[in-house]
């Protein structure tokens, strides 16, 4: 590979104040060093890295940085604290170094990997089977029992091909000496894979030429691996299987990488609610009917996967499928129960485990791990405390592991007892110094490298051929010097894991698909819960819309204040559509202040106001993560967290403000034009559109007709219909159709065709309710007497299209028929497909 | 051990659930822990299950601890839900031990684990499921300590388990009102007010925090009428106990409930470690709103 190690005190050029005092702090923290080694010299697998940064000038990593950091904000990846008492997603922290290991050493640690996934799914298929591991006391029953993850419930599981653990993670670290130790083991739903390959496409913005001249491993295969895995092991008769990945929801911390595994894989992402138990199988609810699951691809705990079986609190499980997954008619990946094996206490027992089950030495070895629960072990605790750290074997939900080197003699005194109270609840595991990693330190004007704790986690998934593991994982990095343990809940950032193929020469022969196996490809009808998320992003896209066109052009009349007609129309409609309430004890819309106007565009707290129409577009919209392309979800994104909307906003920022909304709102309209397949989703999206639009529509022509019989009754002055509305041309985005078409005055005779009967204009009212119509048609709802007012009132335009038009007052009667009908439309869509994923309760 | 088994007791027992919904419910999947299982003591003759719906499917097996269960699932629209289960069981009185170890102190949870000890494994295997806190029952400290001191003096093992049960019936008031089936059992310590089914757990939890493995039992126990009355349909309820370990002799079934050993007039259902695995029926439903829940026991001993 590369040449020779240069000393870092004689690195040339920039380089040189880049490594400036790194080996002498490096050497001094006596932890493992990633890039130094013990004499000092930088190991060579680092160099390309180094040269890169030594001869690029810093005001462009600067501008490096930046890019990933707008790609982190663009694409919504984020990461939920617990701790936050805001509960706020978090953008995700990636450091802007990678971690990288030589390819030798990571074939040594893949072996060890795929050894102790192995040797875990053997585990967990022997304790929720036969259980010799207990009968012939190689584990201690009182371990499994204990363990915060042990399921009574997946006793007896038919796990399908004998698979439990089809995804694993492991945590290492590394010692002083160099050897990497496993600290724990992540069996019930691993996290983190999605965001391991967010980081490399992060990367690859940031240091394209390091990624594309560095023969680093990528990590597609890993990831085609397991999709061609669980489709392999699927239940499902030769038929083709269908996998679907299940999200506690997006309250859930890690929802981001649910969605983007879900995206990834090709699986439609969906929560309990959507799916059903029938007849002993596993069925998703679609707008076409229950469609038989074969595989889930679990992100949800144990615990809350079945109200009926396990906790009968959780409302986002799946009555009777623990059932079937003990049946075996549904595939869980990873099986019901495999959380058992994550317990700290069961690693002292595993070297013996390996050689009963596996007949081999276990590879690659946990940290030292005591089990309070031996007299012999609860012994050594007692003496050696002070290098050891304390846990639950329930896991860390139980306390925070414990220090021994925190406490002084009289809490030490007081733990020891604790644990000679209740030994079997405690583990002890040596306490290991992690060893460290480069980070950059941005001093201005000058790039210097420090060095920061880390671990690493590693992910493996069952395959036919056994165990595959990701060349790379997910690194932590601790945000401060010498940390004691990496996590991500406390603060820490996570970096790219580059490992270098072991010899260049040995380029991977790009092979076509092997085998004759073609990735599954399973047509999916829209899950219930989909189509009303779908819908209601129509709905809410329109209706922010419409706030924002009504709210600029109110806003902009009423600093003329030339035609009055139009600026107390507008205040009517403002409140008519239920975005402004009149001050208390007044009727009149005319009162409204533009401060309520500002506030209303503006101001995050205006209940129904733009901004939280916006914050539900959102909502809505990270639940359909997985559906929407990724341009239009970034274009979302930045809409929504306009830094705009803020409660103290003046007039001329909020003008300009609301003429951005208008065009990003008109820009996310594209996208579901052009970037969605015309399928029953879309139909949803494209009547949640419809159905707003003509409200709005129905409510503005309503007050145009209602304002001209009054002043009609007032004055009985035949050129009243007359006055110019330019508002409702403006309001509807109709002056282009109108101009083309007349010209003169905007009055209501010459433009009522134009904005009622012009089934060319997309904003007119019939092309609305023809919409509706075709939409409904086309989804083949049978819609009924439900929507017998629409379609009359279809019936009429077309009638009024060929005829001329009636009086006013058969048309505002028209104009109250269609905004109760948008209601009941709403009704029949929620009964009809909606109501479905209705939750269940537990009695 | 056993010396004098007494010759036994039938009994006919009638358990009815009804639950009456205020809408319909177009979905219904239930699991019944309704079915008694046969034991030392206990045999079990017939035992059914009528349910007064069509039932869409209908599942039966044995769980992890030992227990029956049935599953059934409801499809068409009811607002009425009434489970019957008729059982006809024979129950021995059950030996008490003459005698035992004197209790030093000391868990009975083994402390050396050598492959080779079979006894030792055996016994885990039969109580370390026992030993460990549950879902409904964690440690308790102050459960400890009413254990420790009612465990204290120096006799035997099975006679200051019962003096314990004892103790729990006089410490304790039944009080149907003071608890829910979500009551925490801190709170029941606290209150010292409860029924059958948290002084069950609250024993349990004693019992295991010094390391002596304890299960909860649901099932039946005869009421007496009183002296020339009839015999009441319906009157009696579902009861609940304790059965402890004790070393020489096996589980040793005890009332706190009533401050007595278990008898020959006990009806085991089902053992778990906690109430939560042994309900005897649970269900999850969609639609219903609110709904009322009715349950009725009858035991009669047949002659």
């Amino acid at each position: 590979m590369n040449s020779v190690a240069s000393k870092c005190s004689q690195s040339q050029t920039a380089g040189s104040t880049l490594l400036s005092g790194y080996a002498q702090r490096s050497l001094a923290a006596e932890r493992y060093d990633e890039l130094c080694e013990s004499g000092g010299t930088t190991r060579p697998h680092w160099q390309p890295v180094l040269d890169l940064l030594g001869s690029t000038q810093p005001a462009e990593i600067e501008s490096r940085l930046a890019v990933a950091q707008q790609h982190i904000r663009d694409e919504g990846i984020t990461y939920t604290i617990y701790a936050d008492p805001q509960g706020k997603d978090r953008p995700w922290a990636l450091d802007e170094l990678p971690l990288v290991l030589p390819g030798d050493e990571w074939t040594a640690l893949s072996y060890g990997l795929a050894q102790r996934a192995r040797l875990l799914n053997r585990i967990l298929a022997d304790l929720y089977g036969s259980q010799t591991l207990l009968k012939e006391g190689i584990v201690p029953p009182e371990v499994v029992y204990g363990a915060g993850g042990w399921l009574p419930a997946a006793f007896g599981t038919q796990a399908p091909g004998d698979i439990f653990l089809h995804s694993y993670a492991a945590d290492l670290l590394r010692s002083p000496d160099g050897q990497w130790w496993v600290v724990a083991d992540r069996t019930q739903a691993p996290s983190g894979a999605g965001y391991a390959l967010e980081n490399r496409m992060i990367m690859s913005r940031a240091f394209p030429e390091l990624l594309s001249t560095m023969p680093v491993a990528a990590l597609t295969e890993f990831f085609s691996a397991f999709r061609e895995s669980l489709a392999h092991y699927s239940p499902c008769d030769g038929k083709s299987p269908r996998i679907v990945v299940l999200t506690p929801g997006p309250l859930n911390e890690t929802y981001y990488e649910h969605s983007l595994l879900a995206r990834y894989l090709g699986f439609p992402l969906v929560e309990g609610g959507d799916l059903t138990v029938r007849e002993g199988c596993v069925w998703l609810k679609t707008i076409s009917g229950l469609q038989r699951v074969h595989t889930i691809l679990r992100r949800q705990d144990d615990a809350y996967c079945d109200p009926l079986e396990l906790r009968s609190d959780s409302a986002l499980g799946i009555a009777g499928l623990a059932d079937c997954a003990r049946r075996g008619t549904v595939l869980m990946a990873n099986a019901l129960g495999s959380g058992v094996v994550e317990s700290a206490a069961l690693q002292g027992f595993l070297p013996a485990a390996c050689r009963f089950l596996l007949g081999e030495e276990l590879a690659l070895l946990s940290v030292g791990t005591w089990w309070c629960g031996e007299t012999a072990a609860m012994s050594y605790v007692r003496d050696n405390l002070d290098d050891l750290v304390i846990k639950s074997v329930q896991g860390i939900s139980d306390f925070a592991p414990i220090f021994g080197q925190d406490l002084n003699s009289e809490a030490r005194r007081g733990l020891i007892k604790q644990i000679e109270a209740c030994p079997d609840k405690f583990v002890a595991q040596e306490w290991v110094r992690l060893s460290q990693a480069p980070v950059l330190n941005r001093r201005p004007g000058a790039l210097q490298l420090d060095a920061r704790s880390i671990g690493l986690r590693a992910y493996a998934v069952a395959t036919e051929q056994g165990y595959e593991i990701m060349p790379g994982g997910l690194t932590r990095v601790e945000s401060h010097r010498d940390a004691r343990v990496v996590s991500m809940q406390r603060g820490g950032a996570s970096k790219d894991t580059w490992v270098l193929r072991p010899s260049v020469s040995d380029e991977p022969p790009i092979h076509a698909t092997e085998s004759g196996v073609a990735a599954p490809v399973v047509h999916t009808g829209v899950p219930s819960r989909v189509a009303e998320n779908l819908f209601w992003m129509g709905r809410y896209t329109e209706r922010a819309e419409g706030i924002a066109r009504l709210l600029r052009l109110t806003l902009s009349e009423r600093l003329h204040y030339a035609r009055r007609h139009g600026v107390v129309a507008l205040h009517q409609l403002a409140w008519s559509y239920g975005i402004i309430v009149l001050p208390h004890g007044c009727k009149d819309p005319a009162q409204i202040s533009v401060e309520s106007l500002i506030s209303c565009a503006a101001n995050p707290s205006h209940a129904q106001g733009l901004s939280q129409t916006l914050q539900e577009l959102g909502r809505v919209g990270f639940s359909l993560r997985d559906r929407i392309s990724h341009d239009h979800w970034r274009a979302m994104n930045r809409l929504v967290n306009d830094p705009a909307m803020s409660p103290d906003l003046t007039l001329g920022p909020t003008l300009v403000w609301l003429d951005r909304a208008v065009a990003g709102l008109a820009s996310l309209s594209g996208f579901s034009l052009d970037a969605m397949n015309r399928d029953a989703g879309w139909r949803f999206l494209s009547l949640g559109r419809r159905i707003e639009r003509l409200e709005l529509l129905a409510k503005a022509l309503d007050i145009v007709v209602g304002q001209l019989m009054q002043t009609k009754a007032e004055n009985s002055a035949p050129h009243e219909t007359n006055q110019p509305l330019d508002w409702l041309l403006d309001l509807t985005d109709s002056s282009g159709s109108f101009r083309s078409q007349t010209t003169g005055l905007a009055s209501w005779r010459a433009m009522r065709s134009i904005v009622l009967l012009d089934a060319t204009n997309p904003r007119s009212l019939r092309f609305q309710i023809e919409g509706v119509q075709q939409a409904l048609q086309r989804l083949g709802i049978d819609a009924g007497s439900a929507i017998v007012g629409l379609e009359q009132s279809g019936i009429q335009l077309t009638e009024w299209a060929i005829g001329g038009l009636p009086n006013l007052a058969e048309l505002r009667n028209t104009f109250a028929v269609l905004s109760q009908e948008t209601s009941a439309l709403n009704e029949l869509l929620a009964t009809r497909y909606f109501n479905v994923s209705e939750a269940a309760v537990s009695v | 051990m056993a010396n004098d088994v007494k010759p036994g007791k039938r009994y006919r027992v009638i358990h009815d659930t009804e639950y009456c919904y205020a809408y319909s419910v177009s979905n219904a999947r239930h699991r019944a822990h309704l079915i008694p299982s046969s034991y030392q003591h206990q045999k079990v003759d017939s035992a059914t299950l009528t349910i007064n719906q069509p039932l869409a499917e209908s599942n039966q097996g044995v769980d992890f601890f030992g227990n029956a269960y049935r599953d059934f699932a409801i499809t068409s629209p009811h607002r009425l839900l009434l489970v019957q289960a008729r059982m006809d069981v024979f129950v021995q009185h059950p030996a008490w031990p003459t005698t035992s170890p004197l209790w030093n102190g000391k868990s009975l949870a083994r402390r050396s684990f050598d492959p080779a000890d079979t006894q030792g494994t055996k016994f885990a295997m039969a109580c370390a499921t026992y030993l460990v806190d549950s879902p409904m029952i964690p440690s308790l400290p102050e459960a400890k300590q009413w254990a420790l001191k009612h465990l204290g003096e120096g006799k035997p093992l099975h006679q200051q388990l019962l003096l314990m049960t004892q103790a729990m019936q006089e410490e304790f008031v039944f009080d149907a009102t003071a608890t829910t089936v979500g009551t925490p059992l801190p709170e029941v310590f606290k209150n010292k007010r409860g029924v059958c089914q948290d002084f069950a757990q609250l024993m349990i939890a004693s019992l295991r925090s010094i390391g002596i493995p304890a299960r909860y039992v649901s099932g039946y126990i005869l009421t007496h009428p009183a002296p020339g009355k009839p015999r009441l349909i319906g009157a009696d309820a579902t009861h609940a106990w304790v059965e402890a370990w004790c070393p020489g002799h096996g589980w040793l079934g005890l009332d706190p409930t009533n401050g007595k050993a278990v008898s020959d007039e006990f009806v085991t259902l089902a053992i778990g470690r906690d109430y939560g695995d042994v309900i005897p029926l649970r269900g999850v439903v969609v639609g219903g709103g609110e709904h009322s829940l009715e349950v009725s026991v009858t035991m009669i001993p047949v002659v």
